[in-house]
């Protein structure tokens, strides 16, 4: 946020702050993905579809965007 | 599936998931408060939500875990026609809210549907509304504490205790910092987290089954009729809730639905604070849109649920069970069937994710009603009762202090829970009680400018009055030895029931149905007949607040910048989706 003399706050967009726990989370999750690629936990079905580590690429794609489009000063 | 008594379990990255929401959420709170400074921006979210925005937090606001885990119990158990809560009994009311009411609400300025009830009646039907709702929603609040504490125990073992109190304090300090603008942001993270949290589950579940047609194959193969909306709504034995197309059109399409999406306060404030008109409207169409998509993650889920997790020896059986009570290996009640689901296709990391959305959609629940009962409160309460005049930042810390004095009474409405675990049921149905008959009133106020003051207030107390007199009749039984008669909040009477519904055997979901339509008669009746017999008010006090007497912006342009367009448009999908399953 920047404040300039006589002008009021601008709020910074929601989308901003969405976009970063996107971001964090599929990171996270991504990871985690690629951390239990070879030994998947045994009671959960579907794995060899490694859908956590796919979702978490998804999510951090979907989080940059938000983040680069709404970031702090960015022109529109 | 995991060995321990708790349905999931978690690794170190799901807590560090689950943790980072909470940061998020309370430093949201600290950055929002400084935009938070009068009276507009606290109870209003300074009118500046876009379209998008404004609808996302409209449909997040409903969109709570008990709505999700419920409805997918209600699909494993019921089959599709659980999905009439997001078709017949949301779209054509949110849709009217839109098209037909929104005008009224937004072009009069008020704060609040009791504020537009002061001004259409008079002081007595604000009071009355005012009042009613801000113990509705404090209640609502803290059965909603109650419920998240309750869930949380059984999926993952946490304290209920620690949990009422932490969440709590989180919510009233970021409604505190941030009133309905922190509300209107959390939930719109919510919706987010909601989707990337469950979106896997029908996605994997679909996957593991062999596509649709194999899900519905499956079920009919199990248990047939459970994949129609309308096919076995013909007589109430035909299905397994006891409903019948009247209820579910008139009761649920009609008398539930409008009076929950078009006036129940909670949902309306969200679009209210809207920029201007046209966004309020695009918002709240948007949201109808949004509405439906839900359905993916809620009954698709149900629908797995009872075509997978059956293949894979679990039993779901209702609630009351005495498998249940046994505990017998392998049986689970339908209401675990979404959190079972997640423990099948969710590892660690997503699993955190999943249960992440359970939290915030808990969270931002309590967040929209606390902001509520806080402008009710505070506009509809405080000001014209106890202190007509006073400054702007007079009534924003009055607005503070009832977000704080409001989730204490939560709190302590959530400790009672632990008593008396049917108010968690039967609160909501008082609720859906008096907003129905607050429905039938507005509804004549906007529409028919001869209804009259006094059948303002009146009529209003008479549909409350019919709704909760239902309601008290078919939990009325017959006293030990057949003497007299008491009063039971669990049981119902089946004779009873079958007084309003015609068929004793009605379940819970029909019974609502069926009691609603008939206060919302009572209610249309009383204020049309009192109407007829008592002075209306002067047309010139009725502008902006009436049909006929309220000027509509003229919309220029192409048709699709036009609401009435997307409004048809989502219409069209509604009817499509009812005839493609019907």
């Amino acid at each position: 946020m920047t404040t300039e003399p006589g002008k009021e706050p601008q709020m910074i967009p929601i989308w901003f702050f969405i976009g970063i726990i996107i971001l964090v989370y599929g990171l996270a999750i991504a990871i985690t993905g690629l951390v239990t690629w070879s030994h998947p936990p045994a009671a959960v079905a579907m794995t060899r579809l490694h859908a956590d580590f796919w979702w978490g690429l998804l999510m951090i794609a979907i989080g940059l965007f938000y983040v680069l489009r709404f970031r702090p000063g960015r022109k529109s | 599936m995991p060995a321990s008594t708790t349905l999931l379990t978690l690794a170190p990255v799901d807590y560090g998931i689950i943790a980072s929401y909470f940061v998020l959420i309370l430093g949201l709170g600290w950055y929002l408060r400084r935009f938070v400074k009068t009276g507009e921006s606290f109870f209003m979210a300074g009118h500046q939500m876009t379209a998008w925005i404004a609808g996302l937090s409209f449909i997040s606001a409903n969109l709570s875990t008990l709505e999700t885990m419920g409805w997918s119990a209600m699909a494993a158990q019921n089959g599709m026609v659980g999905a009439h809560a997001y078709l017949i009994g949301a779209i054509p009311a949110i849709l009217f809210l839109a098209v037909v009411m929104m005008p009224f609400y937004y072009t009069s300025r008020i704060h609040s549907v009791p504020g537009y009830l002061k001004l259409r009646f008079g002081e007595g039907s604000r009071s009355l509304a005012g009042i009613s709702f801000a113990v509705m929603t404090v209640f609502v609040c803290g059965v909603g504490m109650f419920s998240m504490a309750k869930v949380l125990n059984l999926v993952l073992g946490w304290s209920m205790g620690p949990t009422i109190i932490f969440s709590s304090a989180c919510v009233a300090v970021y409604v505190m910092l941030g009133g309905l603008l922190s509300a209107v942001l959390t939930e719109v993270l919510q919706y987010f987290l909601i989707w990337l949290g469950l979106l896997l589950v029908p996605i994997l579940g679909l996957w593991e089954i062999g596509g649709w047609h194999n899900l519905i194959a499956t079920i009919d193969r199990i248990q047939p009729g459970m994949t129609h909306l309308w096919a076995n709504l013909d007589k109430p034995q035909h299905n397994a809730g006891g409903s019948d197309w009247f209820s579910v059109v008139f009761g649920d399409g009609i008398a539930i639905s409008f009076g929950y999406w078009c006036t129940d306060f909670l949902q309306v404030q969200r679009v209210m604070a809207a920029k201007d008109l046209r966004a309020a409207e695009n918002g709240t169409i948007i949201g109808a849109g949004l509405k439906m998509l839900v359905l993916f993650i809620v009954t698709v889920p149900g629908l797995l649920g009872l075509a997978v997790l059956t293949q894979h020896g679990i039993h779901l059986v209702g609630e009351g069970a005495p498998e249940l009570q046994q505990h017998l290996p392998g049986y689970h009640s339908y209401n675990d069937v979404l959190p079972l689901l997640m423990c099948r296709y969710l590892g660690p990391g997503l699993l955190g994710l999943g249960v992440t959305a359970m939290i915030a959609g808990f969270m931002s629940g309590m967040a929209g009603n606390i902001s509520a009962f806080a402008t009710v409160w505070t506009y509809d309460v405080y000001q014209p009762l106890l202190r007509k005049q006073a400054s702007d930042s007079h009534y924003v810390a009055i607005g503070r202090w009832a977000s704080i004095v409001g989730v204490l009474i939560a709190v302590a409405t959530a400790y009672l829970c632990f008593y008396f675990d049917n108010i968690l049921q039967e609160l909501q149905i008082l609720v859906l009680f008096f907003i129905v008959p607050l429905f039938g009133t507005v509804i004549l106020g906007m529409l028919w400018k001869r209804t009259s003051p006094a059948a303002g207030f009146w009529g209003f107390l008479l549909g409350i009055v019919a709704a909760m007199g239902q309601w008290i009749w078919i939990h009325l039984l017959p006293g030990p030895g057949g003497s007299g008669w008491t009063f039971d909040m669990g049981p119902v009477n089946p004779a009873h029931v079958a007084n309003l519904t015609g068929y004793a055997g009605s379940g819970g979901f029909a019974q609502n149905c069926y009691m609603s339509g008939w206060a919302l008669l009572v209610t249309l009746v009383a204020v049309t007949a009192i109407s007829l017999v008592t002075p209306p008010k002067p047309e010139a006090e009725l502008r902006n607040l009436v049909l006929g007497l309220t000027p509509r912006e003229k919309v220029t342009g192409p048709l699709w910048h036009r609401p009435i367009f997307w409004a048809g448009v989502v219409g069209a999908v509604l009817v499509a989706i009812n005839l493609y399953f019907w």
